[in-house]
């Protein structure tokens, strides 16, 4: 007995990323992290229902954060790479472990269905995360929808026209900033895409329900009496976000919600400001 | 139970060896009485086989099954029955269901333990050496031989006590393997590492006794818990899951303790 006992093999951040518990962990931290955003992504983006006015003062305040948004979406950009990576990882270990299978089917007692398929709701998610910000960060999904703005005119910001040229109007000395409000709605309001934004956000749901709860497991804080609580939270954020977020594709595409556009102006190269 | 005995139709898994290929191989078992244990049952079957009183499709001759106590404390009987590790009743092994749990007529599946860690032997032996060798890398304190210590010479609270005992009741028969569908080892590992981190005996190989059965569980090929909650359900000690988070807790106290030593 001996060395075995008395030496731990190396611990450290090396074992997040090499052992079965590791990567879990790894999972589980990046994975909250992804929560909080959503959450609040979810919030900031229900400004929509409190009009134009609202909503793109928000946006212009996000997009003035400059630098900071940056370090943001890249700091996103690398959880996402780690949690999918550690994802793949894990999906891939279990399933060289489990790969001699029942021939009379094993008969689950207690997992979910989104327990059981989180790879596949993940993928879901993948693919959503990709066409989201190609469709509104980088406008290049839908550039008719991408491109409305507005024009600061008497101190107050007035929709425009889709004729309006904004390079023209910012040599002409306008001030103008982006109209994410009519890019979120028209965006929206093209039946595939309002659909894919529905199953993208239930697939987003299902994923949180077991999610939320295993990484409560996984950081080691669902001890005792704790569990019966734990065990709500993430079907109790899966549905918050089921209601919140699928609430706006649908207002979108059943034109609960349409672009409000009383006090557009006229094109400011037709001599507008 | 109205009728004395019961007629049953058996599918076990037949398996020469453990790089032959297997099959599930019928077999009519009539005067099964209910009061039969699982393992009785497959005793007469093995009788009837061995006397050519039942029709031995294939020639595979007694059907090889682990077993050794009979009274649920040895973890011996792996086998899955009817897609669940130690059948349909909860927190019992094989050796102690019975035959009442089923109905006259009932069809049976009979499946060795599966998962890449445990190779299968032959029929419904597996080779679960692999468990061994995690406790052999930590699932044991350093006491000092001689004469025996002082009944109550180190005192433990009833809670940790109670607690430690819960999580010491595994009988490392591996269901909770059987029953993940990553075959994760982890509600074992964690049993074994909760048991001895609630005692001060345990204490001073805390670190390096959760390390080293990690690094050896996952050595030996088991998968990671994705939190299913299956091998709670299917362990007969009813082990809880708090044994799998107690185990994630240590690992992560224990790498950063031991981080550049």
């Amino acid at each position: 007995m001996s060395q075995q006992s008395q030496t731990a093999k190396p611990g450290g951040l090396g074992a997040l990323f090499t052992s079965t518990i590791g990567l879990k962990v790894l999972m589980a931290v990046t994975g909250a992290a992804l929560v909080l955003f959503v959450v609040q992504h979810m919030f900031a983006n229900l400004q929509i229902f409190a009009g134009r006015e609202v909503y793109n003062e928000y946006a212009h305040f996000m997009q003035s954060l400059g630098k900071l948004l940056w370090v943001a979406r890249l700091g996103l950009i690398l959880i996402v790479v780690l949690h999918i990576w550690a994802a793949v990882h894990v999906a891939r270990l279990n399933d060289e472990a489990r790969q001699h299978r029942y021939h009379k089917p094993r008969k689950y007692q207690v997992t979910t269905p989104w327990a059981r398929y989180m790879l596949f709701s993940g993928v879901v998610i993948f693919l959503f995360i990709v066409y989201h910000i190609l469709h509104f960060t980088a406008g290049l999904a839908d550039p008719a929808v991408f491109n409305h703005w507005e024009v600061l005119v008497a101190g107050h910001w007035m929709p425009t026209p889709d004729s309006f040229d904004p390079a023209a109007a910012v040599a002409a000395g306008a001030e103008i900033r982006h109209d994410a409000y009519e890019m979120f709605i028209l965006g929206l309001q093209k039946p595939m895409v309002g659909l894919f934004y529905v199953v993208a956000n239930i697939a987003l749901a299902m994923h949180l329900a077991h999610a939320c709860t295993s990484m409560f497991q996984t950081l080691g804080l669902s001890y005792g009496k704790y569990r019966p609580f734990v065990v709500l939270i993430g079907p109790a954020i899966g549905a918050l976000l089921l209601v919140g977020n699928v609430l706006m594709p649908l207002a979108m595409m059943t034109g609960m919600v349409q672009v409000d556009t009383i006090g557009a102006v006229a094109p400011v190269s037709h001599g507008g400001h | 139970m109205s009728k004395q005995t019961m007629s049953l139709t058996l599918h076990i898994w037949r398996q020469p060896g453990p790089d032959r290929p297997g099959r599930l191989v019928p077999y009519k078992v009539t005067d099964v009485s209910p009061d039969m244990s699982f393992l009785e049952m497959l005793d007469v079957l093995n009788e009837g086989i061995i006397e050519g009183k039942i029709k031995d499709v294939g020639n595979y001759g007694p059907v090889v099954f682990d077993h050794d106590c009979r009274e649920g404390i040895c973890g011996m009987c792996s086998m899955v029955v009817n897609g669940e590790p130690h059948g349909p009743r909860r927190g019992t092994t094989t050796c102690q269901l019975h035959m009442r749990s089923f109905e006259d007529g009932d069809e049976i599946y009979i499946e060795p333990w599966r998962a890449k860690a445990f190779p299968i032997v032959k029929d419904l032996v597996v080779d679960r050496s692999a468990f061994d060798n995690i406790i052999a890398a930590g699932g044991f304190i350093s006491v000092n031989t001689g004469s025996a210590p002082d009944a109550n010479a180190i005192p433990i609270g009833k809670r940790d006590a109670d607690e430690a005992f819960d999580y010491a009741a595994c009988i490392g028969c591996g269901a909770c393997v059987a029953a993940c569908p990553n075959a994760s080892a982890m509600l074992f590992v964690g049993a074994k590492v909760a048991h001895l981190v609630k005692m001060p005996q345990g204490q001073v190989e805390r670190e390096s006794r959760v390390i080293n059965m990690v690094s050896t569980m996952d050595d030996a090929g088991f998968g990671a818990c994705t939190n299913h909650g299956e091998c709670s359900r299917s362990c007969p000690k009813e082990i809880s899951l708090d044994a799998i988070m107690l185990l994630n807790r240590e690992y992560m106290r224990a790498t950063v303790k031991t981080r550049g030593k």
